[in-house]
């Protein structure tokens, strides 16, 4: 039986219907609807373009093999970008070893973080702290990196970071406090050698 | 009023402006005060600056068709694949259909239900109205306007009904 021709700007939900059916243009427009933005999450996580992109591919496929066990009351980009996280979170485990912090153990980081560093960055230029929020960036766990970079650069908010990352949104608060003093005491310590 | 270590604890939540109203009051005034706090926030006002600037554009060009290329290899579980040749073979004309033949099933079956009491009362009372000998009075007949209400007679040439609130008594004529 012939498909019919999908309309422009066509429904999700009915894009969803039809990739759920085997219509591969259908899930080909939910592709193009959200390719920049499971690729910025990869990023997020991985920090590097090569394997985001990878890692967002596969994102895809997963999709499209569990789009029949996809719950239509729930958001499916919310599903995607969970999908997206999940794998990214999970290849940079596999690439390196990073202490979680949890708890105590993490509030008395985040006092002595704060607590050290009352100058502001003043005059540094803005290349180099470019350059320098870059390093810094990479001496963060996967977990703090992507609730940086999914706020900073992805935009989105702390209930949409707590969806997508599966975790409670005062993790998301305690996460990004932690996440911007870590970087502003790599920077100043920098500064100061 | 808030002081330094309680708004430092704040403060990254107040530049992504999620905190409670109260709270957003009580930091911004702390912060038009303090140097050092305002200081903080500037900070993190360039943090967020140089992530943007310093995370890279992807290249889309050719993503999607990488993908589909991906999804046209892939081997899926066997009723997955089943239920989608289905679809595309049989489509949606045929769940209509279905669906109707289900509703025309279901309706069929519930007039039976309602209808068969009745069915089964008016050929109960048509096989007891027939008389077994013509000098037996006769009942009346369906359709007629007479309303029998009951058949007293203990002699076999008389018979007694009402037609409306008309009492009828039937004699047999016997003759001279």
């Amino acid at each position: 039986m012939r498909r019919s021709a999908i309309r422009p700007g066509a429904d999700e939900t009915e894009l969803i219907e039809r990739a759920r059916k085997g219509d591969r243009q259908a899930f080909a427009v939910l592709v193009e609807r959200y390719q920049r933005r499971v690729i910025g999450i990869a990023m997020a996580v991985v920090h590097n373009q090569d394997d985001a992109m990878e890692l967002a591919q596969e994102t895809f496929i997963r999709a499209y093999e569990h789009l029949p066990k996809f719950e239509s009351r729930s958001s499916f980009s919310t599903w995607l970008y969970r999908i997206a996280a999940n794998l990214a979170i999970d290849w940079r485990r596999r690439q390196g070893h990073h202490v979680v912090l949890h708890g105590e153990e993490a509030e008395a980081e985040i006092r002595k973080v704060a607590s050290d560093t009352t100058d502001s960055f003043g005059a540094i230029a803005r290349g180099e702290l470019a350059e320098s929020v870059k390093t810094a960036l990479e001496g963060l766990t996967p977990e703090h990196r992507a609730v940086i970079l999914l706020r900073e650069v992805e935009g989105l908010s702390y209930d949409e970071i707590a969806d997508v990352l599966n975790v409670p949104r005062g993790t998301v608060m305690s996460r990004l406090h932690y996440a911007r003093n870590r970087i502003r005491a790599i920077i100043k310590d920098a500064k100061l050698e | 009023m808030a002081d330094c270590a309680q708004v430092r604890q704040l403060v990254s939540s107040f530049q992504d402006a999620e905190l409670e109203p109260p709270q957003m009051q009580q930091v911004a005034y702390h912060l038009g005060t303090c140097a050092d706090c305002g200081g903080i926030v500037k900070d993190y006002t360039d943090i967020a600056a140089a992530l943007r600037e310093t995370t890279p554009q992807p290249d889309l060009e050719g993503f999607t068709a990488r993908v589909l290329t991906r999804v046209e290899s892939l081997r899926l579980p066997l009723r997955v694949r089943l239920g989608r040749l289905l679809d595309a073979m049989v489509g949606e004309r045929l769940t209509a259909w279905l669906a109707l033949g289900s509703t025309a099933m279901a309706a069929a079956a519930l007039t039976a239900v309602l209808v068969a009491p009745y069915i089964y009362r008016s050929i109960g009372q048509a096989g007891s109205g027939q008389a077994s000998t013509p000098n037996e009075p006769q009942l009346a007949m369906a359709g007629s306007e007479a309303g029998m209400t009951s058949l007293e007679s203990h002699f076999p040439s008389v018979a007694v009904w009402s037609e409306g609130e008309t009492p009828v008594i039937w004699v047999l004529d016997q003759g001279p």
